[in-house]
């Protein structure tokens, strides 16, 4: 993450996040526990957001592919 | 030995005459009979003799990443074709199969290369074969539901590795996956280190689901029975290794366990002998345990697999021709009544 992104807060930033659809789209584990819809927008976010443990380009790419479209 | 007895069989050099087929180049290394390539030579040798040989039962233990480099297809092919009875895998193989079955890829990359990027692209490396995550995680959400359909069918009774594998193939409807092909053609994929693997997280997933009312489970010990009444009923066995590892433990132990010892042997490994490491040990220390028998026809080939294999594979099937057929010795629908269950 880099500048503003680190405030904000997305599926594509936190820690329960795995690309589904780079970067599109995520599988969240946690919302497959709870019987949830698991596939989820890369820039959506609930409230069970954790941060990340180590950078990646997952909100950097959705971005840039929002951008772009 | 007299000297003249070390004396008898002078190098015969490798002559390349135009265009030839790979069992004419394997012959060629058979002249020399040196080094790498007469060690080659002899497995191709002893491998035809196992599938030649009515009364042996061809084992193939896999490990290593062979799978994700390229050697899907040769396996299903292998097992579609009779060339081997039983798989003994690592659990990750099998997953790498199961990736491409649900038309995930393994895309050729470089060792040279910043690690550090992939992580943050969610590309894994395996050696210079790039792997996407997004193709583990649509693996670990579908198989997750295979998991629960399987544990419902079941009511939650445990699985050996080979139910599992039998199940999974059941549902991958791919036809060049292995798990497909060997529950088609009833060869039994023992998988013994299953959870080692993606099979394990996936586990993980599914059992982490709420209100889940039965939780699949694979029972380590349940399939030893059925690889040793493999081994025990087979006049024969024979052992093609890729790697090592477990797989080829599980092997050699189902033929000490049965009071075997294999009749032929095929090792292909680049490990060293000198840890004490079951990977790298020659056939002759794997004789002392009496898993291989002394008088077996026997070779370790040091060498990428992923080369040294299919070099073999094609030798043989072009000695075989196109008319040859095999019908492996054991009757496996009698032996695997319980897998059915």
């Amino acid at each position: 993450m880099k500048g503003g992104e680190k405030e904000k807060r997305f599926c594509g930033n936190c820690g329960s996040h795995n690309p589904y659809e780079y970067p599109t789209s995520m599988f969240c584990a946690t919302r497959y526990a709870q019987n949830k819809d698991p596939i989820v927008d890369t820039l959506w976010c609930c409230d069970q957001w954790n941060p990340i443990s180590q950078e990646c380009h997952c909100v950097r790419d959705a971005l840039k592919k929002k951008k772009g479209t | 030995m007299r000297r003249k007895d070390y004396l008898q069989n002078p190098v015969k050099h490798i002559k390349i005459n135009g265009a030839l087929t790979v069992d004419q180049l394997t012959q060629q290394f058979r002249n020399s009979g040196s080094f790498g390539a007469g060690r080659l030579a002899r497995a191709c040798n002893i491998y035809e003799k196992m599938v030649r040989d009515k009364e042996c039962t061809v084992f193939l233990a896999l490990s290593g990443a062979v799978v994700p480099a390229g050697m899907r297809t040769l396996v299903a092919d292998l097992i579609r074709a009779r060339l081997v009875d039983v798989i003994v895998s690592t659990g990750a193989s099998i997953v790498h199969d199961a990736i491409e079955a649900l038309n995930g890829h393994h895309y050729k990359g470089s060792w040279v290369v910043d690690d550090d990027e992939l992580y943050k692209y969610h590309i894994f490396r395996i050696y210079d074969v790039f792997v996407p995550e997004e193709d583990y995680v649509r693996l670990d959400y579908q198989l997750a539901e295979m998991y629960r359909e399987i544990a419902a069918e079941k009511n939650g009774a445990s699985l050996s590795s080979n139910e599992f594998a039998w199940e999974l193939g059941k549902r991958l409807k791919e036809p060049n996956s292995i798990l497909r092909a060997a529950y088609e053609e009833d060869v039994p994929i023992f998988i013994p280190a299953v959870r080692d693997s993606e099979f394990g997280y996936i586990h993980l997933l599914h059992a982490s689901q709420e209100n889940q009312k039965d939780i699949l489970e694979v029972d380590a010990f349940k399939e030893v029975p059925l690889i040793c009444e493999i081994c025990g009923k087979s006049p024969k066995n024979g052992m093609v290794v890729i790697g090592g590892g477990v797989p080829r433990n599980t092997v050699q132990s189902a033929a000490i366990a049965s009071k075997k010892g294999m009749d032929y042997a095929v090792v292909i490994t680049m490990d060293r002998p000198e840890t004490g490491g079951l990977s790298g040990s020659t056939l002759r220390e794997t004789v002392s345990w009496g898993k291989v028998k002394g008088e077996a026809d026997k070779v370790m080939v040091i060498g990428d697999a992923l080369i040294i294999f299919p070099i073999i594979v094609a030798s043989v099937v072009e000695r075989l021709g196109s008319d040859f057929t095999r019908t492996p010795y054991l009757k496996r629908r009698k032996l695997d009544s319980r897998r059915r269950k």
